[in-house]
């Protein structure tokens, strides 16, 4: 196993100096993501600003300040938000395979989203995030209602009732698009693949304060989510209150999942890819899985969404599609290297 | 400057210079006085000077610009724009569905037309957010487009020219719908997109065209808006004329012509009355419309195609 | 002296037939008992019970004195700890790691394992004979050592009484016999109760002080090896004639069972 973790049991200072190492990678990304797009910004300029206390152009300044930094912070936070429930999704359903969206999140935000946009005023239809954001909780609770057997719920029923939903949904939204006008297409689409332009900072702050308290309680848990990936049994062996936790778990990561869909439309493979590359480097230890895969998905999606905003200037190419075309191949890449999950 | 030229034109010119004075304060008032305008998002808008940096967020607005005159001016325009041929060397931010806000803001505008009709409003409103002064239009019939050209008129300081333009639509108009009144309306289908077959049907832009040249539009019984249609439908509605918007590019639109020729029950096709009409011309709100209007009018009514020609060939060359 | 552990008229069920009926038990305090049975005859059924992890539809089960349905699943994994049967490879952990689980009914959220938690693991890992194996990533592991692994991480939680479901099942021979004997050391030395799932009637009678013999979720015997282990019990429990002797090492009762002829 091609492993950068060589110490043979995780400390505290060990997960203290990934997060560390990890939040500076993120610091340095952000600084050349926002140097990134159709006018050149250098970096050498952007440091004597903050330093020097040199004035920017306004024009520059407004593109930095009111365009391109909520821009990157929004993304990072998505990918942050993305990755680390991907993780602890994988843990809590046993299966390598999960991913954020897997319990219906995905087509229950969609419906909520292209609904208000299809079926609403045109294009200037009001609430999108907030229709997308009832559609994925709505989708949840419909999914854990209908897997869930006198008050306790059996994790494979609630992976295959969410991929069945999930399934029916995406006829309903194949409908809706079939539906909407020519005009409205391209929106629809946008939404679909991940659209991150319309970055605010309101947002941002909300994003922001679900995200700590989002790590915070996966955090409290991790201990726990290492034991449960070992079997329920062993799990409460070893004093995991494990109906209970996975409970709080499940409702934590589809709230914060619908949240970063509200946001920014439907972006894949974030949260499926970067737990499992933090895993064959890091170990599978949550208490470094938890902070590394949200700093990592931070630094993957931005530069996802870097990509997508240069690449086919001035047009624009979906995230959605950069995160799955860089993703995929990687992943392969890295499997066929030896590594094992 | 001013007093120096009046000098040489000396003491006879007196009563002229008191007018020229008058004449100067005047304009200079026009071009420093404040414009409040109500955009047709119902939104108050007021400018201050005439904009010199204007960004078009369609190819529409674009070319209604420019028939007001202005070229320098307008610094932005989007994807597609690409009437008149000034227009291709704009600078492009991004397509009226979905905006490159940045490019947009480097640009420095101070003023930004948008359109109900495509731009995404939340990019409308994040662009407010950053400060930027946006006029919003919203020219769905022709009189809306009228009026459109009225408040641009008016924020420009171009407003004579503005009216003269719409003198000029309005009279074309009044001698078309003159020349078609008293002919029978044959039945229309106007094709807006294939794969799958879309119609121009009620309240549409198309749809009212259609009807002031001279024909009726069989679309309008499907509903409003653009309808997707089966091909079973289009049969069974069996039109007389079929107008095949021009769309993505010409060979698209000429395929599109072949397929109809399968079916040889409907009377357009076995009466030959199958026509591509170009898109850029009754798709856009602009003063071009009056040229598509042309077209249509004579594809609707091949019969008075010379008596149109000689009645707007004229009135074509002074707008 | 009060039991360990105590099931009261305990019945039990899965989904329509039951399978532990009516079932009254006490384990005494330091202890090795042996439970023993026919498959199907809630052998494991009765460990979850006693642990908690299944609640009983009738009857009562206490650990210490208390309800055990009462108590937080920390509580109970500090009184008890369980080696399960082998369930195959554990993947992304060094030994050290998974021993250190071991620890986790004695830490908080936030917290990580203290300098003490790190001994009391490698302490564990020498009493099983694995503390060359600590920083192998448990991939890497044989049966043998998992299962050893294992029993270090039960003992690492340092509690009093220790189940095991069939340990050595898929044991070879060595191992198998290296297991009991460190068992019946860790008895000694630390004064252990132990309660020991077996398909191995002779194994369990080697070492244990008393056997509980089950048959279709019913107490059919429990005392001494040499009490219960009789050609008529057998017969009864297992349905074959056994010829009986003595282990010569051990001199407890050996079953041999014969083979049936037609």
């Amino acid at each position: 196993m091609n492993s950068l973790k060589k110490v043979p049991a995780v400390t505290g200072s060990f997960v203290l100096v990934c997060c560390i190492l990890g939040a500076a990678a993120v610091a340095v990304t952000i600084l050349v993501a926002i140097c990134i797009g159709p006018t050149p910004l250098s970096p050498g300029k952007m440091i004597s600003w903050i330093i020097g206390g040199e004035v920017p152009d306004p024009t520059e300044r407004t593109i930095l300040m009111e365009i391109r930094l909520p821009r990157v912070l929004l993304t990072g936070l998505v990918g942050a938000l993305l990755s680390v429930c991907g993780a602890v999704l994988q843990a809590l359903l046993m299966n390598p395979l999960a991913e954020p969206f897997v319990l219906g999140i995905s087509s229950g935000a969609a419906l909520g989203a292209l609904s208000s946009m299809v079926l609403g005023v045109g294009l200037w239809s009001i609430g999108t995030s907030t229709a997308a954001f009832l559609g994925a909780v709505g989708t949840v609770v419909l999914v854990l209602a209908l897997a869930g057997e006198r008050g306790r719920v059996n994790m494979t029923r609630l992976l295959l009732t969410g991929v069945i939903v999930n399934a029916f949904f995406t006829s309903m939204i194949m409908l809706l698009v079939s539906l909407s006008r020519t005009e409205q297409l391209h929106s629809v689409l946008f939404w679909l693949y991940g659209d991150l332009s319309g970055a605010r900072y309101d947002q941002i702050w909300l994003m922001g304060a679900s995200c700590m308290g989002g790590l915070v309680v996966f955090f409290a848990h991790a201990r726990a989510l290492n034991l449960m990936g070992l079997g329920e049994q062993v799990a409460e062996q070893l004093g995991v209150e494990v109906q209970r936790s996975r409970t709080l778990l499940i409702a934590m990561t589809s709230l914060l999942t619908a949240l970063a869909v509200s946001s920014s439309g439907l972006i894949g493979f974030v949260g499926l890819i970067v737990p499992h590359l933090m895993r064959m480097a890091l170990g599978a230890d949550h208490r470094v899985l938890i902070p590394t895969s949200a700093l990592g998905g931070a630094i993957f999606l931005i530069i996802a969404d870097a990509l997508a905003r240069t690449i086919v200037s001035p047009s624009e190419v979906p995230v959605g599609v950069i995160t799955a075309a860089l993703g995929a191949p990687f992943f392969i890449l890295l499997l066929r290297a030896g590594g094992n999950t | 400057m001013l007093r120096s030229g009046l000098d040489v034109l000396g003491g006879r010119m007196l009563w002229k210079r008191g007018i020229l004075s008058i004449a100067f304060w005047a304009a200079l008032a026009q071009v420093a006085c404040s414009v409040e305008i109500v955009d047709q998002a119902g939104r108050k808008v007021s400018i201050e000077s005439a904009p010199r940096r204007i960004v078009a967020l369609a190819p529409s607005i674009a070319e209604c610009l420019f028939a007001l005159g202005l070229d320098e001016e307008i610094v932005g325009v989007t994807e597609y724009t690409n009437f008149p041929p000034q227009a291709l060397s704009k600078p492009k931010v991004g397509s009226y569905i979905h905006l490159q806000i940045e490019a947009i803001v480097g640009l420095k505008p101070d003023l930004i037309v948008a359109t109900m009709e495509g731009n995404p409003k939340s990019q409308v409103e994040q662009m407010e957010r950053l400060g930027l002064k946006v006029v919003v239009t919203n020219p769905r019939t022709l009189d809306d487009l009228y009026e459109t050209l009225l408040i641009l008129g008016k924020i420009l300081r171009r407003e004579s020219t503005a009216e003269h333009l719409i003198e000029n639509m309005r009279g074309a108009i009044r001698t078309l719908s003159g020349l078609v009144a008293s002919r029978p309306k044959p039945r229309v289908l106007l094709q807006v997109g294939s794969n799958p077959m879309v119609v121009a049907g009620d309240e549409t832009l198309q749809d009212h065209l259609i009807k002031v040249a001279g024909g009726e539009n069989i679309g309008a019984s499907q509903g409003r808006g653009y309808i997707p249609l089966s091909l079973e439908r289009a049969i069974t509605l069996a039109p007389e004329v079929v107008l095949i918007s021009s769309m993505a590019d010409s060979l698209t639109a000429e395929r599109v012509k072949e397929s109809w020729k399968r079916w040889p029950q409907i009377p357009a096709v076995a009466g030959g009355r199958i026509h591509v009409i170009d898109g850029d011309l009754i798709d856009r709100p602009s003063p071009r419309i009056v040229e598509g209007l042309k077209s249509m009018t004579k594809m609707i009514h091949p019969e008075i195609s010379s008596l149109i020609e000689d009645s707007l060939g004229e009135m074509g060359d002074r707008s | 002296m009060r039991p360990i552990v105590e099931l009261q008229g305990v019945w039990f069920r899965y989904g329509r037939e039951w399978i532990l009926k009516g079932m009254d038990l006490e384990v005494v305090s330091g202890e090795i008992l042996g439970v023993v049975g026919p498959n199907a005859s809630g052998k494991t059924t009765l460990l979850g019970v006693m642990q908690g992890i299944l609640e009983p539809q009738k009857g009562k089960v206490l650990l210490d004195g208390r309800e055990v349905r009462k108590l937080r699943r920390k509580e109970v994994a500090r009184q008890i700890a369980v080696v399960p049967q082998d369930s195959g490879v554990i993947r992304g952990f060094t030994a050290l790691e998974v021993v250190l689980m071991g620890r986790n009914p004695f830490l908080g959220p936030f917290s990580f394992e203290s300098a003490e938690d790190r001994e009391m693991a490698m302490e564990a890992l020498v009493s099983t004979g694995c503390d060359h194996l600590w920083a192998r990533p448990m991939e890497k592991l044989s049966g043998g050592e998992r299962q050893r692994v294992l029993l270090a991480r039960a003992l690492a939680q340092r509690c009093p009484l220790l189940l095991l479901d069939e340990p050595t099942a898929h044991l070879d021979l060595r191992y198998q016999m290296e297991f009991l004997s460190l068992l019946v050391a860790l008895h000694k030395e630390r004064g252990l109760t132990i309660v020991w799932v077996s398909h191995d009637l002779n194994l369990a009678s080697m070492i244990c002080q008393r056997i509980l013999m089950l048959l279709d979720g019913k107490k059919r015997a429990l005392g001494p090896p040499r009490e219960i282990i009789t050609q008529e019990i057998i017969w009864e429990v297992f349905g074959v004639n056994a010829i009986l002797d003595y282990h010569p090492q051990t001199g407890s009762p050996r079953v041999t069972p014969e083979l049936p002829l037609h």
